[in-house]
């Protein structure tokens, strides 16, 4: 279940510039139409300023799915109202 | 010592097996310290001058990382370390414009720098001396890489039995052989044709420099992927998983592509440690300080430049530094920052894909003009070879060319660049194809065929071309 769906995709969307984009938690970057390596920066920067967090290089390589970013958000989210 | 050279294939590799399987009835210890002792006279005997700096750089990173991992600041201690690293690194490698560069300092180097940087948090453990010597410093990747990741390295050494594994040394064997027949067979013979025609770029007429040229970026394809093939099977002979080196990168249809193909471990490396960190910087800062960072804020000059232009140009800048400090070398980093930069303008703006064949065509001619400058003893002399593959010294043939040999030579090789399969999909079937090896008395002959040919043409040229770097 990757419970910021909306906010991921909207955020690829405006990135990318295509309304038409549809995101699922399974969903590769890689496999997104006109993806490069350098947009998972970027959609993680916009991440970290929607939901005032920040990731580590190391986690953001991990990265491969919406729905690792979702679960990331949420025990980043998790971790900082403990 | 190279791994084509008899010496290495009658002396050294037979030692090495027979005393493994030895020392491994002893134990893990008496295997693992066996491995290190062969590692120790493979360079020793290589380049035994040196062998003083690998011990002490070894020894030197590995009280580091002990002293990162009792510290509250790892972080700062690690930036020593990568500092000091880079600070040998400089000393040998820059000091004039052709130094002596010792074998290998820069694939053990980075591997140790990667090391480093991946314990710099503090919370993961130190591996142990012997595991830690065997990451740095095993022969089979020592002289030229693959640099080495530590988080898919690490983890191999411990937990497991040091003893040969039958699916593991057929398998390794394999990649050896296929390796020894890339260097042996394909990339030596062309070593004459190249010397030839960049010792003489001025002589070279349109047929000759479009052959000089051609010999050159096949030679050094089948010399690094036909190493790296070595490597990964020697590694694997002993139970090790080596990464990917190559992915058949002729074939790339971008240039973007063809840097994720090849060389891969380099590029792993400073698309991690250099190109990512200062992308992130680089976003954080306009995101702070109010400025768009999506595409459309991508596609303007001054958002291009800040968040394309320059994390590339400064990555591209240090692939060239890593090779040398020749012009030739920052004009070749330079001609692939601008392939680089026109491969992602196009992409940003949503320009019609360029069809796969002309793709890989466009991006294999790209590659080509700039490995004349990688290649080539000079800045004139790489002009002087593209004036005359763009018919500046005249059309003729030369008259000492074998015309009808050389051509078929070369279309035999361009055959083998894009339709053969991978070593590693021959060996693994990944992916799956028809020619994937299994043990088999067929697959048996073939590969003793093609060990004997690799055998029969070794003791030409020998030392690869990587090991100067």
């Amino acid at each position: 279940m990757a419970v910021y769906l909306p906010e991921i995709r909207s955020i690829i969307r405006d990135l990318l510039h295509d309304n038409d984009i549809d995101v699922a938690p399974e969903t590769r970057f890689d496999d997104l139409v006109g993806w490069d390596s350098m947009d998972l920066v970027s959609v993680v920067v916009e991440v970290e300023c929607h939901f005032d967090l920040q990731f580590e290089l190391p986690e953001i390589e991990r990265l491969a799915t919406i729905g690792d970013l979702s679960r990331m958000i949420e025990a980043k989210r998790a971790l900082a109202t403990v | 010592m190279s791994f084509s050279g008899l010496p290495f294939l009658l002396g050294f590799l037979p030692l090495a097996l027979c005393g493994f399987a030895v020392a491994g009835r002893r134990g893990d210890a008496a295997a693992k310290g066996w491995l290190i002792a062969m590692s120790l006279l493979f360079y020793g005997v290589a380049a035994p001058a040196f062998l003083p700096l690998l011990v002490l750089s070894v020894a030197g990173n590995f009280l580091l990382l002990q002293r990162m991992h009792r510290s509250a600041f790892a972080g700062r201690w690690a930036a020593f370390g990568v500092a000091a690293n880079l600070a040998v690194l400089g000393w040998f490698k820059y000091p004039t414009p052709d130094p002596v560069t010792p074998l290998g300092l820069s694939f053990f180097t980075f591997t140790q720098i990667g090391c480093l940087l991946y314990h710099a948090g503090g919370d993961t453990k130190p591996p142990r001396a012997a595991d830690y010597a065997l990451f740095a410093a095993f022969f089979p990747g020592l002289t030229a890489g693959p640099i080495l990741n530590p988080h898919d390295m690490l983890p191999q050494y411990g937990g497991r039995r040091w003893r040969f594994d039958a699916e593991d040394l057929a398998a390794g064997l394999g990649f050896f052989i296929i390796g020894l027949l890339k260097k042996t067979v394909l990339a030596d013979p062309l070593a004459s044709v190249v010397a030839w025609g960049f010792d003489a770029p001025d002589d070279l007429t349109l047929f000759p420099a479009w052959q000089a040229a051609c010999s050159y970026s096949l030679q050094l394809y089948f010399d690094f992927s036909g190493y790296s093939d070595m490597a990964i099977g020697l590694a694997r002979i002993f139970g090790l998983r080596f990464p990917d080196n190559f992915d058949q990168p002729y074939r790339a249809p971008s240039v973007i592509e063809y840097w994720q193909r090849w060389h891969m471990s380099l590029t792993r490396f400073l698309m991690t440690h250099v190109h990512a960190p200062l992308t992130l910087s680089v976003l954080r800062w306009r995101r702070d300080h109010g400025l768009p960072i999506g595409a459309a804020a991508q596609r303007t000059a001054a958002g291009f430049a800040w968040m394309i232009a320059l994390p590339i140009g400064m990555t591209m800048a240090l692939v060239a530094l890593w090779h040398g400090s020749a012009w030739t070398f920052l004009v070749f980093g330079a001609l692939h920052s601008a392939f680089l930069l026109v491969n992602h303008l196009w992409r940003l703006h949503r320009m019609p894909a360029v069809p796969r064949l002309p793709g890989i065509g466009l991006t294999y001619v790209c590659v080509l003009v700039a490995s004349v400058f990688f290649r080539a003893a000079s800045l004139s002399d790489a002009g002087s070879v593209l004036a005359g593959m763009a018919g500046g010294h005249g059309v003729t043939f030369a008259p000492d060319i074998r015309m009808a040999g050389d051509i078929c030579r070369l279309a035999l090789l361009y055959a083998i660049v894009w339709a053969a399969p991978s070593t590693r999909r021959i060996m693994q079937g990944d992916p799956p194809g028809r020619l994937t090896w299994r043990p088999s008395p067929r697959w048996a002959v073939a590969m003793g065929c093609a060990a004997t040919a690799g055998l029969l043409a070794a003791g030409g040229t020998g030392e690869f071309l990587y090991f100067r770097f």
